[in-house]
């Protein structure tokens, strides 16, 4: 029937139609990525830290062009060597080309982890920043992984992460080593961010733009400094941060948690995760123990060999029994009272622990309380502190409360501290 | 002639010749009139010469380690220059008089006949001996967390007491054969299973010192003491007063035995090993618990540890 022809054909159209979209949207995501790529590959070079005595890379990383085009932005960690030893390592660009130069430091965001160097050439055309897309939109990351040459990953925005103090987006695609303080783009092809980590498969970390931003602008007012300037730099904006974020901690309300007989601070900041830590006991054991753990995620990094500071880490741990005499109870007891701090510095980063102990009347009970501190070698005033404190005069039960912070102000942190304990409640 | 005494010294019961004869042949040929078998000894060493006044004459006949006496005296000794010493190549020896003091008599046993002291008793040396293994037994249980296991407690027991107790027992005793040639098993039995039940209750005593004074302090000292003091001491003692070694002897070869353990000791000790090393990543606070709980610090508020805890410096820098 002409009708029913017509219908038909009518119908097959719409069904076409329909699927057009989705026909020519799968093209179009690989055409953006490429055309990403074509855009910008001349503005992104290889950052290389190199020793003047060997002329090799130290280390190596990714860099683009920004503000005046003379002008490159990188991670602080690819290039903190030059500040450490100025006189054996430099760093020099190496774009597609093969054409290399030699930049110098001109600005420092260590909290985040940023550097701006300079060259005295005119580089190219400078990459402009952008807005950061909705949750699940695309981006592209380029940067230079594994010595490799210059490549993109494409993943998804996985929004600002609260846990990391507002400072890095989640990136759901593949950041490898040495793209590191590359760009990465929203589908207009500006920047939203630079590569600063990855965990995992497909989780990765990046820089939000607006503080690349605001160190383009602050370094417009300084001047470059000597080494010493650049050491006393970085520990003043590690301690300004760490001074800081110890304000806002003691500002908040702090949430309480249960723990058999003891309220304790729980979640003291959205920086904060906690997490159950009992181990499993054997089926012989004759007490029980909870653990509580809770920790930070802002790592600030100090360096390309993994090495951070900023970490807040608190720890409850109960032990109890009623089966145990209270010899045997506190030789278990002693046995579990080892914490240290795990970040492996060696004696050219920190120096020794120096520690002292007080028995301290916290929520009527007595505690066993330890203090230890050490210092950074290159960055003056800097100080990791391990605080532990046992509950004692009790026959069969335990209570161990540590608390540690690394690259922090001393000071500072026993504000912090002395907040923990005024928190901690005995209930009889 | 007035008829004197040869004294060859060796490791066991030294050998004793009178010197009647105006000249006596010293040497390892069987012809000579004394032999010594010892290969650092000439066939022909030595001449010994009397005369009519009592004069002694030594007279050397080796080319290879020859005779060592005093010389000032050309080889001439009167008899009141008496003990003449002199060795023959590694063989000591001396000149004596037949009037020549002997030390007083060590007695094995008392005027009633029976052991004087416990070193000779295998009562108490079993008593002690079952003291070591219970004290270890009681340190595994005391040490355990979880459903006690008989078969954990005796590999303990024997990890721990019996095996460290017979390698003691088994080395002091050749020790001893090879310097007195006699095998002492019941005095080296009792002495080390004391030394052993001394130890654990001096460990526990400086644990609680440590707690009481709030310092790691007792224990390095306890531990250098132990190794580098009380240990020599006593196999000391036990070599001079029960091996009846010579003092010097005695605290000489003390020493020397124990001077393993003191230098481990010593390169152990934290103060040391961070002398040595001048770095540590880890943080050696004050870790024991006592359910005594015993202390001597005074107990203070948070606000007045803040106080305090706002004075401490950071460690030291390493070079």
């Amino acid at each position: 029937m002409p009708g029913s022809h017509s219908l038909v054909k009518t119908i097959s159209a719409l069904i076409l139609l329909a699927g057009l979209p989705g026909l020519l949207l799968q093209p179009l995501a690989a055409l953006e990525s490429k055309k990403i790529y074509q855009l910008n590959e001349n503005s992104i070079f290889q950052i290389r830290v190199l020793n003047r005595e060997t002329g090799k890379k130290s280390s190596i990383g990714s860099g683009f062009i920004v503000a005046d085009g003379q002008h490159i932005a990188t991670n602080f960690h690819v290039i903190n060597k030059i500040i450490l030893e100025p006189d054996l390592f430099y760093v020099t660009y190496l774009d597609k080309n093969g054409h290399e130069g030699e930049l110098r430091l001109v600005a420092l965001d260590v909290v985040h982890d940023l550097a701006l160097l300079a060259s005295d050439e005119n580089l190219g055309e400078a990459i402009v920043t952008g807005d950061l897309p909705p949750k699940g939109a695309p981006v592209f990351a380029m940067g230079n992984p594994l010595d490799l040459g210059l490549s993109l990953a494409v993943g998804t925005n996985g929004g600002i992460l609260n846990q990391t103090d507002d400072s890095r987006i989640l990136f759901s695609g593949s950041l490898n080593p040495g793209m590191s303080g590359g760009p990465t783009f929203n589908e207009n092809g500006e920047v939203i961010g630079i590569n600063v980590a990855t965990a995992r498969n497909d989780i990765s970390f990046i820089v939000p733009s607006k503080y690349l931003n605001s160190l383009i602008l602050s370094s417009k007012n300084t001047d470059e400094g000597s080494s010493a300037d650049l050491k006393n730099e970085v520990a003043g904006q590690l301690l300004a941060y760490e001074k800081d974020y110890i304000e806002d901690l003691l500002n908040e309300t702090w949430p309480v948690i249960q723990l058999r007989q003891l309220s304790l601070p729980g979640t003291i900041s959205p920086t904060v995760r906690c997490w159950d830590n009992s181990a499993k006991l054997s089926a012989n054991a004759l007490f029980k123990r909870y653990q509580i753990r809770c920790a930070n995620q802002n790592h600030v990094y100090l360096d390309d060999a993994n090495k951070f500071v900023g970490d807040l880490i608190y720890e409850y741990y109960w032990l109890e029994s009623d089966q145990l005499d209270t010899v045997r109870f506190h030789n278990l007891y002693q046995k579990l009272n080892k914490d240290q701090i795990e970040n492996n510095l060696s004696e050219d980063e920190v120096s020794n622990f120096n520690c002292d102990t007080w028995f301290v009347e916290i929520t009527s009970e007595e505690f066993k309380v330890n203090l230890c501190r050490r210092e950074y070698v290159e960055y003056t005033g800097l100080s990791d502190v391990l605080f532990t404190a046992a509950l004692t005069g009790h026959d069969n039960q335990g209570f161990f409360i540590t608390f540690i912070m690394t690259g922090t102000d001393f000071s500072a942190s026993l504000s912090l501290v002395k907040k923990f304990l005024e928190n901690v409640v005995w209930n009889p | 002639m007035e008829s004197l005494i040869l004294e060859i010294k060796t490791r066991g019961l030294h050998r004793y010749h009178v010197l009647d004869k105006s000249e006596l042949s010293i040497g390892r040929a069987l012809d000579n009139d004394i032999i010594l078998s010892d290969p650092t000894v000439e066939p022909y060493h030595l001449k010994i010469l009397r005369d009519n006044e009592g004069q002694v004459e030594l007279q050397n006949l080796a080319n290879v380690n020859p005779a060592k006496f005093d010389k000032s005296q050309q080889g001439k000794f009167t008899l009141a220059m008496l003990p003449i010493e002199f060795d023959l190549g590694r063989i000591s020896a001396r000149i004596l008089s037949r009037n020549h003091r002997v030390e007083a008599t060590k007695s094995l046993a008392s005027d009633d006949g029976r052991m004087k002291h416990l070193y000779g008793h295998w009562g108490w040396a079993a008593l002690l001996l079952m003291l070591c293994f219970l004290s270890s037994g009681l340190e595994f249980y005391f040490s355990s967390y979880n459903t006690l296991k008989w078969d954990e407690l005796l590999n303990f027991v024997f990890r721990e007491s019996v095996l460290n107790i017979a390698a003691f027992v088994f080395s002091l005793s050749i020790l001893e054969r090879l310097l007195v040639n006699r095998w002492e098993i019941k005095p080296v039995i009792i002495s080390v299973a004391l030394i052993y039940l001394i130890y654990q209750l001096l460990s526990l005593l400086v644990i609680e010192l440590m707690y009481l004074f709030s310092s790691n302090t007792p224990t390095s000292i306890f531990n250098l003491a132990w190794y580098v003091l009380i240990v020599p001491a006593a196999i000391s003692i036990y070599l001079i007063r029960i091996t009846h070694l010579g003092q010097r002897k005695g605290i000489l070869l003390a020493a020397l035995i124990s001077s393993p353990f003191a230098i481990l000791a010593i390169m152990q000790n934290p103060s040391v090993d961070l002398f040595l090393d001048d770095f540590s990543s880890s943080a050696n606070y004050q870790k024991s618990l006592s359910p005594l709980n015993w202390h001597l610090s005074q107990r203070v508020s948070i606000d007045a540890f803040i106080g305090d805890a706002a004075k401490l410096e950071p460690g030291e820098f390493s070079d």
